[in-house]
């Protein structure tokens, strides 16, 4: 009797002492067996408010697709709010083109998370951090062209451009973007990196284009794409601009967002929404 | 009614003399305290003095030799007048006593002063040699051989890294000695390094400005660094081909960007950065968000890295092994802290939070013995000794100051508490202590963040035992990494819940957006030294004397 009493105080102290150890260790049971907190479930498609430059995340169960890196190291904090917390490999990278504001923050994804592979086409460029890529992770790049194609279960995607066999016509690194096209649960999603009017002008010949449900619209909403041509040929029903706040290229610009208005496409600018989950 | 109030007056103010009193009589006794805290006064002392005469040229030779003239006379001075006074028939023998021990203090004082001249001379005539040569060295572009030295410092923008040269840089007349000093090279972040890789670099070599309101240069100075370099072109060895630096700490640091690889492959940000800072007092970056929210909140020592995390390891590891004997708790405390210090790769805030968290754990043991008082200024003595400039240095003081509450604010909330009630003896595990450290903490704080906030207290009471907890996790979870990892999924997410709640009470706060006061420059210092003051006041008064009465410093004073 005197040693069941001993113990219970012992059992007790031990419980007491323990106490938020073993209050945290029932919550964290609780997040990752019932509420499934180590994965996502249907797709979702997040544009992430990384400031000035592009960062778009697909992802379904475990699976990650990230299309550029923004800037600078604001990436890793924002993909943070939306991956599950068990997951530090993102199996696909797109690098659209090599200019600091979709690359940079790559970079440092790549420092800090394993990646699967990373796709791009391949351009001459003198980007420090370009080249650092193309000597330090050779194993990882992907050439892509138009016409490769992609799916893990409801994620399917397309590349539109570059074309086989063709190179950079002129110094324009942005009319050199790798186009991606979407299609999730039927809908139809246009990436067009910082693809302006000449490369516009080039995806029309594509007949599935005709009535997007969303569109990426080139180059931060600039004055040099979203073409009216181009609008009226996709008719997206939404646009999104990704931009930071004040930038000095005064990005978005009025007159893009005019055409948009007057084609009652409804459209989002990442500084003012925040990072924008779409779920599908 | 106002007899009263004068009364109570006179009895506290009695009180309080008597223990300031005593409290010199004490440090008079132990000479070693005496003798630390003089250094540690003088050596600040010294360096201010160095600088400015160097850096004044002609007139400062003058003026040095002007103040070590007059101190040899004051030491002369007080000689003679000592002797004169000790044959003195007027004064009396108190008086007599009195002024011996004036003039012991002060000749005590001039000597330790000369000491730390002597010891800081070298190092102050190195930096003004290498800074009389700057303008020759920041002219042209320069191409030469280095090493990294020092563990790499992300920023936002760039990341930071120091290095070592290989080889004297020749300028036209004037030559960089590899020696002198360290160089600061900032670079794209997306460059991966690894301590003690030799790199041959090419650039032009700029003296740092100031910013606003911060001596950036003065800063870098005492980190031996007079000269940066920006986006500097760099070619790179393998490790394997050529490494440099010390053997044992590059191993060591590979251990620890091991292990932290290992929560990086599993945790997302912030989580993964702050178990890295908790763990390891490795410093990482943050979003500027939480950088702010945890300003706002008062948690940045924990984000700093300041190595204060040590001390609560102490307290947790106390708590862990409470079924043990008092002795072999302590060892296994020291043992684990020492642990730590390894794996930190002997990063210096994590080194000396150990030496500090030793003398805290002696100190939490033995409650209230006098070793404590001793060892705690001989350590900080000992620092200063080695590296002069660590008094300007947060993380040091920071560390201190956590200590400092340990040994002598929790006695006090112990001794209130148990005046309050005798229950809740979990208060005096999990709330007093952090308590006591967020209160000495307080003053520097103010000082350094520039912000005072009324949640710092609450959300370091309410988190910090929390953290506790996550570093035991946090370890479990590596542990168990490679033996079993299902085990580890499941302690990383007990980590991940842990540092979630974290997040959420620092960003809740930031969302409350008020009882936070940003501080100007001058306001900042007014109020952390008030504060500091009131501290000191009522430490002195509410400190718990056993047997008070019969104290012998205490008695007939």
């Amino acid at each position: 009797m005197k040693n069941t009493t001993t113990i219970l105080k012992i059992l007790k102290d031990i419980l007491l002492k323990n106490f938020l150890n073993i209050v945290f260790f029932l919550l964290a049971l609780f997040f990752v067996v019932v509420l499934r907190k180590d994965r996502v479930g249907g797709v979702e498609m997040v544009f992430l408010d990384v400031g000035q430059g592009d960062a778009i995340l697909v992802q379904q169960d475990n699976f990650q697709i990230l299309i550029d890196g923004g800037p600078d190291d604001t990436l890793l904090y924002e993909l943070a709010k939306y991956l599950p917390w068990y997951d530090k490999r993102i199996e696909v990278v797109i690098l659209t083109h090599p200019h600091d504001d979709h690359l940079a923050g790559l970079m440092l994804l790549l420092k800090k998370y394993e990646v699967g592979k990373v796709l791009y086409a391949p351009v001459n460029s003198r980007n420090a951090g370009y080249e650092y890529l193309q000597s330090e992770y050779p194993n990882l790049l992907e050439e892509v062209v138009a016409g490769d194609s992609f799916r893990y279960k409801d994620i399917y995607f397309a590349v539109l451009y570059p074309f086989e066999g063709e190179s950079l016509q002129g110094g324009n690194l942005n009319n050199w973007s790798v186009i991606t096209f979407f299609y999730i649960n039927g809908y139809k999603i246009l990436l067009m990196g910082d693809g302006e009017v000449e490369l516009e002008e080039e995806l029309l010949e594509y007949d599935f284009l005709r009535n997007i449900d969303i569109l990426k619209a080139g180059h931060h909403c600039s004055k040099s794409s979203s073409s009216e041509e181009f609008l009226s040929f996709t008719e997206p029903e939404v646009a999104i601009c990704m931009c930071g706040e004040k930038n000095k290229f005064g990005h978005p610009h009025s007159e893009t967002l005019q055409k948009l208005k007057s084609r009652n496409v409804q459209y989002f600018v990442t500084y003012e929404e925040g990072s924008m989950r779409i779920r599908f | 009614m106002y007899l009263r109030v004068f009364h109570t007056v006179r009895i506290v103010w009695e009180k309080f003399s008597k223990r300031v009193v005593g409290l010199f009589r004490f440090i008079m006794d132990y000479k070693i305290i005496l003798f630390s805290l003089s250094y540690i006064v003088a050596n600040s002392l010294s360096i201010f003095l160095l600088r400015n005469i160097f850096e004044m040229t002609s007139i400062g030779w003058a003026s040095f030799w002007i103040f070590l003239l007059s101190s040899l006379c004051t030491l002369l001075l007080l000689k003679i007048l000592k002797g004169k006074f000790s044959k003195g028939e007027e004064g009396g023998e108190y008086k007599g006593k009195a002024s011996f021990k004036i003039f012991t203090l002060s000749f005590s004082f001039v000597s330790v002063l000369l000491l730390t001249l002597v010891r800081n001379m070298p190092i102050i005539l190195n930096e003004s040699e290498v800074l009389k040569n700057s303008e020759g060295f920041t002219e042209s572009s320069t191409r030469f051989r280095v090493y990294i030295a020092e563990e790499i410092e992300e920023k936002h923008t760039r990341q930071q890294v120091v290095v070592k040269l290989l080889e004297d840089i020749y300028f036209e007349k004037k030559i960089l000695d590899k020696n002198s000093s360290f160089l600061l090279l900032k670079l794209p972040s997306f460059y991966k390094f690894k301590i003690g890789q030799v790199c041959e670099v090419e650039g032009l070599l700029t003296e740092p400005e100031n910013f606003e309101e911060f001596d950036y240069r003065k800063f870098l100075a005492n980190k031996k660094i007079f000269f940066l370099m920006d986006n500097p072109k760099i070619f790179c060895k393998k490790i394997e081909d050529e490494r440099r630096g010390n053997f044992l700490k590059n191993s060591l640091v590979d251990l620890k960007i091991k292990l932290i690889e290992k929560i990086d492959s599993v945790l997302n940000e912030p989580q993964s950065s702050l178990l890295a800072g908790i763990l390891f007092g490795q410093k990482r970056l943050f979003s500027r968000s939480f950088e702010e929210a945890a300003r706002v909140s008062g948690v940045s020592h924990i984000v700093a890295a300041s190595g204060y995390n040590v001390t609560i390891l102490s307290i947790a590891i106390n708590k862990l092994f409470f079924f043990l004997p008092k002795r072999w708790k302590l060892i296994a405390s020291l043992i684990v802290i020492w642990i730590f210090a390894i794996l930190s790769g002997f990063s210096a805030s994590i080194v000396r939070a150990c030496m500090m968290g030793s003398v805290s754990i002696i100190a939490l043991f033995f409650g209230r013995s006098n070793s404590v008082h001793v060892a705690l200024p001989f350590v900080a003595f000992l620092f200063v000794l080695f590296n002069p400039f660590a008094l300007s240095d947060v993380g040091f003081l920071l560390s201190i100051s956590a200590v400092f509450g340990l040994v002598y604010i929790m006695p006090i909330l112990v001794s209130l508490k148990e005046k309050v009630t005798k229950r809740y003896a979990f208060l005096d595990d999990f709330v007093l202590p952090t308590l006591s450290c967020t209160l000495s903490t307080l003053p520097l704080s103010v000082f350094t963040f520039k912000t005072f906030s009324i949640w710092s207290v609450p959300v370091n009471t309410l988190v910090l035992p929390v953290v506790e907890s996550t570093m035991l996790f946090g370890f479990l979870a590596l542990l168990f990494q490679k033996i079993f990892s299902p085990f580890s999924y499941i302690f990383f997410s007990v980590v991940n819940v842990q540092l979630k709640y974290f997040e959420l009470v620092v960003s809740f706060v930031q969302k409350l957006n008020f009882g936070q006061v940003s501080l100007s420059d001058t306001t900042s210092r007014i109020v952390s030294l008030v504060l500091l003051f009131c501290f000191v006041v009522l430490i002195i008064f509410f400190y718990p004397i056993k047997n008070e009465k019969y104290n012998h410093y205490l008695k007939n004073s």
